[in-house]
């Protein structure tokens, strides 16, 4: 699991860090209070995951080894484990779940921690990281097929059972980043993930890339061409209408290269109803 | 859930297992184990199709015998305008319905009037919308149904006006029952029907409620009879007959027919499930929200196009079209009067008279984390299989058996690529005989 799949599934947010470091692969778990107990059984690479707001919370990641610090219950680490967090570059979340449902959350999406009982197994579907993972090519200026990787999405969420609502703003968000790469890329790629709290939608393509992004998101801003135009698109509101449709929406592109797209939808009833 | 109920049946002694029926069911809702054909009543819309496709006439539609009409006192026959165009040219309504009333049914009641007022309603309603664009027509009981299993989400677009059909029985029974002094449960109202799904959403509306009518014939077997009884009917002038012709509701019976006489800005009629299909993914991803309204038959061409039509839906489609031409022609505008609509409408005549509710296909499973297993070993499964929709295993496609397998409803070994070797079990499913 990536620091990112942390910070989604547990709506935290960044008080120190970098973005790169969001893409660090996590690989186990340790949460508490007593940071002897943090000393004496967690695994290096680990998340640390506690209440304890201050400085003796990020030496004990330091000396452990963690990856990053979660605080929560909405806690914010002092200005003077802030700095050491900085300093000893490890990235530091806050979150306003509990710590019991913090745990649960992340367990159940597939990180796991260590065990002192020998026959401590999580249940088979913690095992298989419950979630569901494809990848779609999509094939650039190819409008006859466009809109067939939406479609077979779509089919996808109605078998998990995801509420229709939601399949609806997935399903058009997936189909106007669909779109986008038919219509501007050579090549790209559609991964969908499933997870029990939350649907991520990435889409890397190799195309033109976008030099002004915050000019591509405003709404009427379009620089389709007139036989996107006779097939109905280029209207300019396609990014904007994915952000619209999505709980959370990030861009990256480079000229020349290419654009990447994470779009996700919060499937968490509890949070679901806190947005 | 909920129980349903089918529209069809198939009777087993005639069913010889050839998966015709499987392979064109445009909801995957057929399967056929034991080399028996058995439709899945979840998936099931009701659109005839499988009734068209078997060779051995083993699927029946559910519609009332001619018979039925013994058990209420006083009988009256609606029939879709799509009637009207399975005859000659130059017979029209006007003497359908006098031969209606010659064998046995006590009134016709021509049904292109309430059409009339329903294409009013419509306008009205589409006049002040202000909901989700475009609105779309339920006068298709299969459209309906397939909006309630498929696109649950835009149910808010159909229009909330009652089907001309249910109002028309609504009123003549209520005419019927103060002109004879009957209590209302003495008087029949059937349908006569070109489709199967009319027969559904009379016995279980989408909107939950009673349905007005008491049963729905089908047209190919009142067909004959009428034809027969007709020879009797006084003569009227053409001219006559025609003055009789609401030329805005006759256009319902057709694709396009409804458009036609809307006379809105920006409307669209579809007819075929593919297309449906086509449009109602576009609305879905917000595309076509500059459409007023969108008219959607299963069948092609509309309601003449029906399964149990007697008449080449071409032919018949193109005798409506005439129809309306020549009624343009002689300028005959036999409608109904817009004021009295409108007023009718303001007192809620043509509201719907429940909403309807979503029936979406049950997911793989309850549990969000069991289903998204399930999902992965389906896709898992599908990747073992030949991925030639050979249709052995009785599902229609190798991803429909892998979906199948993973809900527990066939076992891996029913896939004959996973047999291979164990012949023994393939013949004791009775598909093959041994010599």
């Amino acid at each position: 699991m990536k620091l990112r799949d942390i910070q989604r599934l547990l709506q935290a947010e960044m008080l120190s860090g970098t973005e790169i470091q969001l893409e660090k692969d996590i690989a186990s778990a340790c949460s508490s209070d007593l940071m002897s107990d943090v000393l004496a059984f967690s695994r290096s690479g680990h998340v640390l995951l506690t209440g304890l707001a201050n400085v003796q919370s990020i030496r004990t990641a330091n000396i452990t080894g963690a990856k990053a610090v979660v605080y929560v219950r909405g806690k914010k680490p002092d200005a003077e484990a802030l700095e050491l967090a900085k300093l000893k570059d490890i990235p530091v979340l806050t979150t306003r779940c509990m710590m019991y449902e913090a745990c649960g959350l992340l367990y159940q999406n597939g990180l796991l921690g260590v065990s002192l009982l020998e026959n401590v197994q999580p249940s088979a579907e913690v095992r298989d990281y419950n979630s569901f993972s494809r990848s779609f090519e999509i094939a650039g200026r190819n409008f006859s097929r466009g809109g067939s990787v939406s479609t077979t999405i779509k089919d996808i969420f109605e078998d998990i059972g995801i509420d229709s609502a939601i399949i609806r703003r997935t399903t058009t968000a997936a189909y106007e980043a669909e779109m986008n790469v038919v219509m501007y890329a050579e090549r790209g790629e559609m991964i969908v993930h499933v997870t029990p709290d939350l649907v991520h939608l990435q889409l890397r393509d190799e195309g033109p890339g976008i030099p002004d992004i915050g000019l591509a998101m405003q709404e009427g801003y379009s620089t389709a061409t007139p036989e996107m135009r006779e097939r109905g698109f280029g209207a300019g509101m396609g990014l904007p209408n994915i952000k619209k449709n999505a709980d959370r929406f990030e861009i990256f592109s480079e000229v020349g290269k290419g654009t990447r797209l994470e779009i996700y939808f919060d499937l968490h009833p509890v949070r679901k109803n806190e947005a | 859930m909920t129980s349903t109920f089918s529209s069809v049946t198939i009777k087993q002694e005639l069913c010889q297992g050839r998966m015709k029926c499987m392979r064109v069911c445009p909801t995957q809702a057929i399967r056929v184990k034991e080399g028996k054909a058995k439709i899945l009543q979840e998936r099931c819309i009701h659109c005839g199709e499988c009734i068209v496709a078997c060779p051995h006439g083993a699927i029946l539609p559910l519609t009332n015998p001619f018979g039925e009409l013994t058990k209420f006192r006083y009988t009256i026959a609606i029939p879709s305008p799509a009637l009207y165009a399975q005859y000659d040219r130059d017979i029209l309504p006007d003497k359908i319905l006098d031969g209606l009333r010659n064998i046995g049914f006590s009134d016709s009641f021509d049904l292109a009037q309430t059409c009339g007022q329903g294409s009013f309603a419509i306008q009205e309603y589409l006049r002040d919308h202000q909901g989700p664009k475009p609105s779309i027509s339920n006068a298709c009981p299969v459209v309906v149904r397939l909006l309630q299993v498929k696109y649950p989400n835009l149910l808010s677009h159909i229009i909330p006006i009652q089907t001309p059909r249910e109002i028309a029985a609504r009123e003549i029974k209520k005419a019927k029952a103060r002109q004879y002094e009957l209590p209302e449960k003495d008087i029949g109202a059937f349908y006569l029907t070109p489709c199967p799904s009319k027969m559904i959403s009379i016995q279980q509306p989408a909107e939950k409620k009673k349905s007005h009518l008491d049963g729905a014939i089908a047209i190919s077997d009142i067909y004959g009879p009428v034809s027969a009884a007709m020879e009797t009917v006084a003569y009227r002038t053409y001219r006559k007959s025609l003055e009789n012709i609401c030329i805005l509701g006759i256009g319902w019976a057709m694709a396009g027919g409804m458009c036609r006489t809307l006379h809105l800005r920006n409307s669209l009629a579809v007819s075929g499930l593919a297309e449906i299909i086509k449009v109602f993914d576009d609305i879905e991803r917000g595309k076509l929200a500059d459409i007023d309204y969108i008219e959607a038959y299963s069948c092609l061409q509309g309601c003449v196009g029906g399964s149990l039509t007697v008449e080449n839906a071409y032919v018949s489609y193109n005798k409506i079209l005439r129809l309306i031409e020549t009624l343009e022609f002689e300028k005959i505008k036999a409608c109904p009067d817009i004021r009295a609509v409108r007023r009718l409408y303001q007192d809620h005549f043509f509201s719907l008279e429940a909403k309807i509710e979503p029936r979406p296909i049950k997911p793989l499973d309850e549990n969000l984390i069991k289903a998204i297993a399930k999902r992965k070993e389906k896709d898992l499964l599908f990747e073992s299989l030949p991925r030639i929709d050979c249709g052995v295993c009785g599902a229609p496609t190798c991803l429909a058996f892998a979906e199948d397998v993973v809900r527990g409803e066939s076992v891996r070994e029913d896939c004959i690529v996973n047999q291979s070797g164990r012949g023994p079990s393939f013949e004791a499913r009775g598909r093959i005989k041994t010599v």
